[in-house]
């Protein structure tokens, strides 16, 4: 099952990431996702998968000023000439982080939102992406589309995108169709989408346009932001509990709700996996007490294993 | 403490509700914010050992509401220093009452009846109190309640038995329903006259009783009963049930001269006999068999029987209709006034020029003869005696000769009548004479405008036939020549109508026992349009109605129906009796009810002699036997089998329980426990209302 957990594969070296919650105390977003990025890089170093395999696409004859680098030693063995891989990111990736910003991403029980979570993630995707040379744009909904930047490489850029994560969430409710159908409409080249959001909302829509994306040719990546409390109910006290989108209220005994909550949160999310099986789209449930790094880590597992490009190291 | 109906406390058990509700009642007054409520459904109250009673001030308060309001249902009592072991005694009132009509007559009924009013007498106990009656159209007494007061049980039954004796059943009808609600009324008054102690008392009534189908129940539709009477039936039977009668119907005119005599024979439901005579008696008062019919009628219907008399000497003299073969002999008897066409003869004294502007012209033409009455005129008689002395009415349009004045004015002191058309020449010549005066100044007049009658005293019997409104209205008659009369209104004077200025248009003038009636207009075409309009005929013929005293008054009554026409307004009447027997009437006397069937005969006055056929009530036929349902239809609270004396047991059970309820009726617990409860939701209405607030807030 997609969902991070601290009794992962030993792909992950969970242990020594930041705890969310100190990295939550640093209050600058960028500061926080360079913390990130470079967790995970240093994260990398002591991993039986440093140095990932690189993918090319060709080779090309090798002349002068070509980084030498990237000279194909094999080949030379057996052509006795010089070659250069080119490299897939040799192709520009346009990424655009689709990020859910509305009411219901404010819930947090572990001293910070969900929507803290999810901005960190996106910026930290952002910063890392960048690093890469890739362009990245975001799309910043609730009920509507509250922010969009194209997807760009520019100087400045990244702070555009810091900037607009930054803004904290609102909205009435979440609508995942709008931005879904927006950003396709927008966005007419074939790219790579980041959704992050908690998905707290009819399956049926999301399927549906997130087949459109597959369809168009995207490749979509989407991470679950739940808060623990979220996923089992923790709660003690029976108290009238309201929908922080609608403020509809109910009077809730946890002792007696928890256990059809969690059977119908499961089906749920069954459900979110199932679709996103179906459709190829990379699925990563992440607890919002849990590492962000485990969300790039299952990112870049996720390309490597549909034989994209993942990284290049500087 | 006692309780009427306690089984309403079980409502106590109703106060566990308030206390259920505080138990499972959430008053959470925090709101936790949750993400999405998309997979939570709301949880139902229930107990839990974390289950506490909240606002227990509020919660007394609702149960203190429901144990007051189910107190209140059980309706409490404290029970009174007498022991209820014994509890005061209470009476049972007693009326018997003993049916004597018409029907009661076949034979042996009324010795039933009298026994078995002995019988219940003898066991009711000396100490109820106890009135007999007999009724038929209304309750007469035999043993008041008073008379009974301190009787023992055998001399009341003695005392009561010596006046039934004596009473026998009369003719009347049975009229059940009006004797029930009597005899009600009679238990009122006699607790108000004594001023009885306790609580209403037991009320029975007993009714011994033919309880024919004849018997009148229609007054009982609606009535009500007050909860502590009730109504026995004694029904007696006769050994031979058969009964039919024989009954008068209006007798019409009969287009040849003879008149037809119209009679009912009824046959009782449960009668075993079909074949009957019927025919009219002859001198000896038995049937005639030369004038008598066979008639085939089976039992439970009715026929029509006519005969046409012979037209003896004299064609009113009344006739007596006989039936045979009958056991029930009481109703088989009929008497008939056969129809008269009247006569009668006005003298006139005045022109009787043919052509259109003579009053004779009209008078002539507006009495004409019927089959009913024939009217003729007799204009200027040529003396005295050619003046009919029967005649009811004179009508004067000029002044008669002196010798005539003399003799209708002689007349007119007896109780003659006459119309008198005010002129110069009546004025001067006859009503100086009729009214005893020694002139009366009268001035023609001719309005400048033609006038109406402007108003009518409809309550004068002259004019009552035309109160109706569809009748009333005069004041299409144009007068334009009258004759104006300067006089003083007294007992003797009386305007009966005016023209529109007020002037006098009709007079009536007493004149001793008579009646002038003066018109100052007259009703040729020279003076108004009264005879060529609607109203002439039927003045006249008003006139003549109450010139003639009885009118059209009903000659066919039944016993228990007041005589017509009595007592005589002005004068003396003399009543002759079906036994020959005469009873003279003067106006202060009050009306006569003929209590047996015959013919009765009376004269007002100098007045012709007018006979009445009076006979038994077509209903006393009707003997078959009714059903008890019939009163438990109209919802007479009966009472089966003979209860008069109960048991010891029976009786203190009784009395027990009626002081119980006397005492809850006069403590009323319930309204304070009523009130209570009342004062109490107020107060928890307003204290949660507070504690709502509060929590919005």
């Amino acid at each position: 099952m997609p969902h991070s957990s601290n009794h992962s594969t030993a792909a992950s070296p969970a242990r020594k990431w930041i705890d969310p919650k100190t990295l939550m105390a640093i209050h600058n977003l960028e500061l926080r996702a360079r913390h990130v990025v470079q967790g995970f890089w240093s994260g990398l170093h002591r991993s039986p998968y440093h140095g990932f395999s690189v993918e090319f696409s060709e080779y090309r004859q090798y002349t002068s000023g070509d980084d030498p680098r990237f000279l194909d030693w094999r080949l030379y063995a057996r052509s006795d000439r010089f070659f250069i891989r080119k490299f897939e990111d040799e192709t520009n990736l346009r990424c655009h982080l689709l990020v859910d910003l509305s009411k219901s991403m404010t819930f947090g029980s572990t001293g910070y939102a969900k929507s803290d979570y999810a901005a960190t993630l996106a910026a930290t995707f952002a910063q890392f992406l960048q690093g890469q040379g890739d362009a990245v744009g975001l799309l910043a909904f609730d009920q509507e589309i509250r922010d969009y930047l194209p997807a760009r490489f520019r100087p400045g850029h990244l702070r555009h995108l810091m900037l607009a994560l930054e803004k904290p969430a609102a909205g009435r409710s979440t609508n995942l169709e709008a931005p879904l159908h927006r950003i396709l409409q927008l966005v007419r080249k074939r790219g790579l989408f980041i959704l992050i959001s908690d998905l707290l909302a009819p399956i049926e829509t999301l399927s549906k346009n997130l087949q459109s994306m597959v369809a168009a040719g995207n490749e979509v990546a989407l991470f679950q932001i739940l808060d623990p409390a979220e996923l089992d109910f923790r709660f003690e006290q029976a108290h009238r509990y309201y929908d922080m989108e609608s403020d509809r209220d109910l009077y809730i005994d946890p002792a007696t709700a928890r256990t059809s909550y969690r059977a119908k949160l499961n089906q749920h999310l069954e459900a979110i996996e199932t679709a996103c099986r179906n459709l190829g789209i990379d699925y990563l449930r992440l607890a919002t007490d849990e590492p962000l790094e485990l969300g790039l880590f299952h990112f870049l597992q996720g390309r490597m294993q549909r034989g994209k490009r993942t990284v290049r190291r500087k | 403490m006692s309780f009427l109906a306690p089984l309403f406390l079980l409502g106590l058990l109703a106060v566990g509700l308030p206390i259920l509700y505080h138990l499972v009642r959430r008053r959470t007054k925090d709101r936790i914010p949750f993400s999405s409520l998309m997979f939570l459904q709301p949880t139902p109250p229930r107990l839990n050992k974390r289950s506490r009673l909240e606002n227990i001030g509020l919660l007394l308060l609702r149960c203190l509401v429901l144990i007051l309001l189910a107190f209140a249902f059980a309706r409490p009592f404290l029970e009174s220093d007498a022991s209820t072991t014994e509890a005061s005694p209470l009476q049972t009132q007693w009326v018997v009452l003993v049916d004597r009509s018409a029907s009661m007559k076949r034979p042996g009924l009324w010795d039933q009846a009298v026994d078995r009013a002995e019988e219940i007498i003898a066991r009711i106990p000396s100490t109820d109190p106890l009135a007999v009656f007999a009724y038929d159209q209304g309750l007469q007494p035999v043993l008041s309640f008073e008379q009974a007061l301190g009787l023992s049980a055998q001399e009341r039954k003695q005392n009561a038995a010596e006046h039934l004796a004596v009473m026998k059943p009369g003719w009347k009808a049975t009229f059940l329903d009006l004797a029930l609600a009597e005899s009600a009324e009679l238990f009122n008054e006699f607790e108000s006259s004594t001023e009885a102690e306790g609580f209403h008392a037991i009320r029975q009534i007993v009714v011994i009783t033919d309880f024919q189908q004849g018997s009148r129940l229609s007054g009982l539709q609606g009535a009500e009963w007050e909860r502590n009477l009730a109504v026995q039936m004694e029904t007696v039977v006769p050994e031979k049930t058969s009964n039919a009668g024989l009954h008068p119907l209006p007798q019409i005119p009969s287009p040849n001269q003879k008149p037809t005599l119209r009679l009912r024979l009824t046959n009782s439901e449960d009668s075993q006999q079909e074949v009957f005579k019927v025919g009219i008696a002859s001198q000896n008062q038995r049937l005639d068999p030369a004038k008598s019919v066979e008639v085939y009628l089976p039992p439970g219907q009715n026929r029509i029987v006519e005969f046409e008399s012979e037209t003896p000497a004299n064609p009113s003299t009344p006739v007596t209709a006989i039936l045979e073969g009958d056991d029930g002999e009481f109703d088989n008897r009929a008497f008939l006034i056969p129809f008269q066409s009247k006569s009668f003869q006005l003298p006139y004294f005045g022109p009787t020029d043919a052509d259109r502007n003579s009053p004779w012209f009209y008078l002539e033409r507006a009495f004409q003869s019927t089959s009913k009455e024939t009217v003729q005129l007799v204009p200027n008689p040529a003396d005295t005696t050619n003046m009919p002395s029967t005649a009811p009415l004179s009508i004067l349009i000029t002044a008669p000769p002196p010798d005539h004045l003399a003799e209708l004015k002689r007349r007119m002191v007896q109780g003659h009548n006459a119309l008198v058309l005010l002129t110069p020449q009546t004025a001067a010549n006859v009503l100086p004479a009729l009214l005893e005066k020694e002139s009366l100044s009268v001035t023609s007049t001719d309005p400048t405008r033609p006038l109406i009658i402007g108003w009518i005293d409809f309550h004068h019997p002259l004019f009552t036939p035309f109160a109706d409104p569809r009748y009333s209205d005069f004041t299409r008659i144009h007068f334009w020549q009258y004759r104006s009369w300067s006089l003083e209104e007294n007992e003797n004077l009386r305007v009966l109508a005016r023209f529109d200025n007020d002037q006098p248009w009709l007079v009536e003038a007493a004149v001793g026992e008579g009646r002038a009636w003066i018109l100052t207009s007259g009703w040729t075409a020279d003076e108004s349009q009264l005879a060529l309009s609607t109203k002439f005929v039927p003045l006249l013929y008003s006139l003549l109605d109450l010139a003639r005293g009885t009118g059209d008054a009903p000659t066919q009554l039944w016993v228990g129906q007041p005589l017509p026409n009595l007592p005589p307004s002005a004068g003396t009447a003399r009543l002759t009796l079906p036994n020959g027997n005469e009873q003279v009437f003067s106006a202060d006397d009050s009306g006569f009810i003929p209590e047996e069937p015959g013919v009765y005969q009376l004269k007002n006055g100098d007045a012709e002699t007018f006979s009445f056929a009076v006979n038994l009530n077509p209903a006393e036929s009707q003997t078959a036997t009714r059903s008890i349902e019939d009163l438990d239809a109209l919802k007479v609270p009966m009472q089966s089998g003979v209860h008069v004396a109960e048991t010891g047991e029976r009786t203190h059970k009784r009395n027990t329980r009626l002081s119980s309820l006397q005492q809850e009726k006069q403590q009323n617990l319930w309204r304070w426990l009523i009130a209570g409860a009342c004062l109490f939701l107020l107060a928890e209405t307003f204290w949660s209302t507070r504690l709502s607030r509060r929590r919005i807030d």
